[in-house]
């Protein structure tokens, strides 16, 4: 029987507790909530002559639950945001999340990490973006969170609304990559997180408050947290060099008289190891006194005008005058294109792209006098 | 006659209800410093900030403050909700201590105590106590005064 009884007993209390786990296990995870008053006392029973007396109650001791204020903000992607000189509105979320045992209200401020700060373990600040700018997410992430529009120029502060106890929330932090920023070099965003009582109002630490309800940091940082993410500035490197050769003349002489036949090399290398160079283009605008020689180059079974290798693979292209066709190449008359809006060309990191196409000099001489 | 017939029903009745025993109880939290020898020092204070996960040290101390002696003196103490029993802590000399698990319905020895759930029977853990008991061995004597003391986890 008294095993019974027992058990009906416990599972009434553990019926209670299920209950409590599933309408406030966010608060119940991070143990009890900032403010619960637990009281206790204790009753004494006894005889005195044989006779049982009525119990006695102690007097009842209470002590308030304090706040433990745990915040912890990381960026949510490691390492950092590979950005190109001129890209606008780059971004990158921070995660903050709310361990403490009570609701509160979190203040953002953004700034540019100052020179040398440390942004991903690995590298050091040393360039800033321009018109840094955060906003919240429109949600919780125990709710349906979607990221936020970007804010206005010189938007450097946001708050958090009364983040739940064991709830997180995404923060992204936008800056401009000027087209001046340096290939190697990195910027970081730094946010301050600031938390506040869940009215707004600023905590106090490390006084006794008449409500007997403290403030306690359990990182030791007066609910202040300090994350860094990083952007690294990767552009591609390239390098232009036109060369010719003669490839026949009227003489056998070798040199470049007219009539005689060139053929001239354009080499585009891409020293970057880490970015890729897309959308190249190469124009060369040729001179009065040539003849572009049509047909002169061979990928396959394909004969055509003009010779790309690019990094080992070898296709050609056509002088064409509308330049519509999807090869990239165009020839309108003087202006020779390789890589146009119709067949973009990618010069891959650390590789050489070699453009290969021919001549003929005009002979001067009038033909009637 | 009538008049001293109404003060000795008096009297009877004062005697009666007086209590014998003043019980007392204070709560406190641990406090580790380091001493002028560069040692840690573990301390109770008062328990003024108390965090969840901190450990609160209650004492509950109780005097025969009567002419007679008491026996089969029981102390009870529930424990609060948002506290867990520390295991090993209660303490109190000359006393056997028994615990509950049903809310102070039945109490044994925390090696007898089963807890039921999802269908299954298993040991009680000192989580799942709801009172601390201690039960005297012997008799309070006028005058004498005992101590009973548990300590809990802050939930």
């Amino acid at each position: 029987m008294k095993t019974s009884s027992k058990t009906i007993g416990l599972s009434i209390r553990l019926g209670a507790l299920a209950a409590a786990l599933l309408f406030g296990q966010q608060a119940m995870a991070e143990g009890t909530r900032a403010g619960t008053v637990v009281d206790n006392t204790a009753s004494v029973d006894y005889f005195v002559g044989g006779i049982d007396q009525t119990d006695i109650p102690s007097n009842t001791v209470s002590f308030v639950v304090d706040r433990r204020v745990n915040v912890t903000m990381v960026p949510s992607t490691p390492g950092v945001e590979i950005i190109a000189p001129g890209q606008g509105d780059v971004f990158a979320d921070f995660l903050l999340t709310n361990l403490s045992n009570s609701d509160l209200d979190i203040d953002l401020a953004l700034i540019n990490a100052a020179t040398g700060t440390d942004i991903d373990g690995t590298n050091n600040d040393d360039t800033d973006l321009g018109d840094p700018r955060i906003a919240v997410w429109t949600d919780f992430e125990s709710g349906t969170p979607a990221a936020p529009a970007v804010p206005g120029t010189g938007t450097t502060t946001a708050t958090i609304d009364n983040i739940p106890a064991d709830d997180a929330i995404r923060i992204r932090v936008w800056g401009a990559a000027g087209l001046a920023l340096v290939n190697g070099t990195f910027a970081g965003l730094q946010v301050t997180a600031t938390s506040l009582a869940d009215d707004g109002t600023a905590l106090a630490y490390g006084v006794a408050n008449t409500d007997g309800l403290e403030n306690v940091d359990v990182n030791g940082n007066d609910g202040v947290v300090v994350s860094v993410d990083g952007f690294a500035v990767q552009s591609a490197e390239l390098s232009v060099l036109k060369e010719y050769s003669v490839l026949s003349d009227p003489l056998g002489s070798g040199l470049a008289i007219p009539e005689a036949v060139i053929q001239y090399t354009v080499t585009i290398t891409n020293a970057s190891t880490t970015t890729n160079a897309t959308d190249v283009s190469i124009t060369d605008a040729l001179d009065d006194n040539v003849d572009f020689n049509l047909g002169q180059y061979t990928a396959g079974a394909v004969t055509s005008d003009i010779l790309i290798d690019n990094d080992g693979t070898q296709t050609v292209c056509s002088a064409d005058t509308a330049g519509t066709d999807t090869d990239g190449c165009s020839l309108d008359g003087v202006n020779l294109v390789v890589g146009n809006a119709n067949g973009p060309i990618t010069v891959a990191a650390d590789t050489t792209l070699v453009v290969t196409y021919q001549v003929t000099i005009q002979n001067p001489i009038p033909t009637t006098p | 006659m009538r008049t001293l017939t109404a003060i000795a029903l008096t009297l009877l009745a004062t005697t009666a209800m007086a209590q014998h025993l003043d019980v007392q109880t204070t709560v406190h939290k641990q406090e580790v410093v380091v001493n002028d020898a560069g040692e840690e020092e573990k301390r109770l204070v008062e328990a003024e900030v108390v965090l969840p996960g901190e450990t609160v040290f209650y004492t509950i101390t109780f005097t025969n403050v009567s002419d007679e002696v008491a026996d089969r003196v029981v102390i009870t103490n529930p424990i609060a909700e948002n506290l867990a029993y520390l295991d090993g802590s209660a303490f109190g000399a000359g006393m056997d201590i028994v615990f509950s698990v049903d809310g102070g319905e039945t109490f044994a020895a925390a090696g007898e105590l089963t807890v039921t759930a999802d269908g299954e029977t298993r040991q009680a853990k000192a989580s799942d106590f709801t009172h601390v008991r201690w039960v005297m061995r012997n008799d309070l004597a006028a005058g004498a005064q005992g101590t009973a003391r548990f300590a809990a986890v802050l939930e």
